[in-house]
């Protein structure tokens, strides 16, 4: 998981404006989003290449936050290849309609989701989560007219953001902890496999409400003062 | 041998190796110490030893046979093979002491009878077995007490080789005696032990052996006297001297490779004595 929290670095995206990012990966996003096809793999592609060349990043680096999400990205390009309806079937068996739309569907899908992935990784690999907040912060700034609270929002969104790696390097440390004492996670009965996840369910939530803990007093010690209080 | 790495390299997912061309022996019944600046590789090294970490080259032989390979019985492997991870007070999920025990042996033929039997030693062995104690949920139990809960759920199942990361970070001076005075109880019983520690008083005291890591790699294997007593690498290698070293080096006295305390104490009323009889 290490590759989903901050790198040190002096890249150039390390250096750039933390609001320029932010805006910078919802264009980009909505970019990857809004197109299509042949039009969405050039654009796709030549981001990423851009990225590698301005985080001073290898291919491997981009790509190594996508291995745990293969499988699924596999799964989700098979389910729109095999479940799409569509009168012009390539190649059909029973309930099962292989057509040029599904494909096309699924190719699209997965670009997009693996593309997203890639920048929103390489995002939060070369901004620290001050600025990951200061930069949603200021990018919401014109939103604090219609008295919409920016800086709680940024405050729990940057949270979140820096939370999802930290939680799963917990799980992944309690998982180890446990197999040391003999859990086994992948064996015996359906209810078995159920049973088995309480030796991680439990001091994994008990780690996150102690981090959480830990944490809401940290951002009190350091003078984070919500919205309402400024007012 | 009971437990060897061969020339092991163990990488995360960057090209930086973590454990790099490894070699380590580990005779039966020994106590080994493993210090070694921050980040030079010493949990890292216990969870390979551990059975976590494939490494890229290189292997891992416990008994002489490949932990890492296909046909290796990891499940009875991991029975035999302790480790308690630092902080360990982060595992547990049971209701009371003797469940969170038992946890590691439910799986094991022995009949409920001897599992009994089985948890009232380890909670005796480690000092938890008072009644009140007993009845308490785990996370009702103090820093110290904790630790020595999680020591009773690896010690439970009786293993031939203990690992230990860091096990007194935390805890306070008393908390630190009672689990020296188990490690050395299960010692005597002929459990190898692997423990990593930044306190070259307590190594001192019970390892066999001080292994000295540096990025990656070990820099010293060897006796305890020989490791600390070289003042340059110690400060070097930021592993730190014992107190008594310090202390005799102060005072200049000379302390012939036993740092013990009372070694020092007889040395120094020696020395004492010398000076008023001038
Ligand atoms: N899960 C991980 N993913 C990637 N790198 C890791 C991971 N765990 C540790 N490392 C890196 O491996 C190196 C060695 O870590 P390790 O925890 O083995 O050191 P250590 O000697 O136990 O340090 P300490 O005394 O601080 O506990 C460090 O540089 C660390 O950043
Ligand atoms: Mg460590």
């Amino acid at each position: 998981m290490i590759d989903l929290t901050y790198q040190t670095g002096n890249s150039i995206l390390h250096r750039t404006k933390p609001v320029i990012k932010f805006l910078g990966l919802i264009f980009c996003s909505v970019i990857v989003l809004l197109s299509k096809n042949l039009l969405c793999t050039l654009i796709s592609v030549s981001l990423i290449t851009i990225l590698m060349v301005f985080a001073n990043l290898s291919i491997k680096e981009v790509f190594s936050p996508l291995k745990k999400f293969f499988f699924f990205l596999i799964m989700i390009f098979l389910m729109n290849v095999l479940f799409t309806n569509s009168d012009e079937c390539l190649y059909s068996y029973y309930f099962i309609c292989i057509s040029e739309k599904g494909i096309e569907q699924g190719y699209n899908i997965v670009l997009h989701t693996l593309t997203i992935t890639v920048l929103s990784s390489v995002y939060i690999r070369t901004t620290t989560s001050i600025e990951i907040m200061k930069g949603i912060e200021s990018a919401m700034q014109p939103l604090r007219v219609f008295n919409i609270p920016t800086k709680d929002i940024a405050l729990i969104m940057s949270i979140a953001l820096q939370f999802i790696p930290v939680f799963f390097n917990d799980i992944e440390r309690i998982k180890k902890a446990q197999m040391a004492r003999g859990a086994n996670f992948n064996r015996g009965s359906f209810l078995d496999r159920i049973r088995s996840v309480i030796p991680l369910v439990i001091p994994a939530f008990i780690s996150a409400f102690h981090r959480a803990d830990e944490l809401s007093i940290a951002i009190e010690a350091r003078g984070f003062q919500s919205d309402k209080e400024n007012t | 041998m009971e437990l060897e790495l061969r020339n092991v390299t163990v990488s995360y997912s960057s090209a930086e190796k973590i454990l790099d061309n490894f070699n380590l022996e580990v005779n039966k019944g020994l106590f080994f110490g493993i210090t070694g600046k921050s980040g030079s590789g010493k949990t890292t090294l216990l969870e390979t030893i551990c059975g976590f970490h494939k490494p890229e080259m290189g292997q891992v032989l416990f008994n002489n046979q490949n932990i890492y390979e296909g046909k290796f019985d990891t499940v009875s492997f991991r029975k035999k093979v302790q480790m308690v991870f630092q902080f360990p007070e982060n595992q547990f999920f049971e209701t009371d002491i003797r469940k969170e025990i038992e946890f590691g042996i439910k799986n094991t033929t022995l009949s409920s009878e001897d599992l009994n039997r089985r948890v009232t030693e380890t909670l005796q062995t480690v000092g938890l077995n008072d009644n009140e104690t007993e009845e308490l949920s785990p996370f009702a139990l103090s820093g110290g007490q904790k630790r020595r809960l999680a020591l009773a759920c690896a010690l439970v199942l009786q293993p031939e080789i203990l690992l230990l990361d860091e096990p007194f970070s935390g805890l306070d001076n008393s908390g630190q005696n009672q689990i020296i005075k188990i490690l050395q109880n299960i010692k005597t019983k002929g459990t190898t032990i692997l423990m990593v520690s930044h306190d070259p008083n307590v190594l001192c005291e019970i390892a066999d052996r001080i292994i000295v890591m540096n990025d990656g790699r070990i820099i010293k294997n060897e006796i305890p006297p020989i490791v600390y007593s070289d003042k340059q690498f110690c400060s070097q290698l930021g592993i730190g001297q014992p107190d008594t070293i310090t202390a005799a080096n102060l005072l200049d006295v000379n302390l012939n490779n036993d740092f013990t305390y009372e070694n020092f104490i007889t040395k120094l009323a020696e020395k004492l004595l010398l000076k008023n009889n001038d």
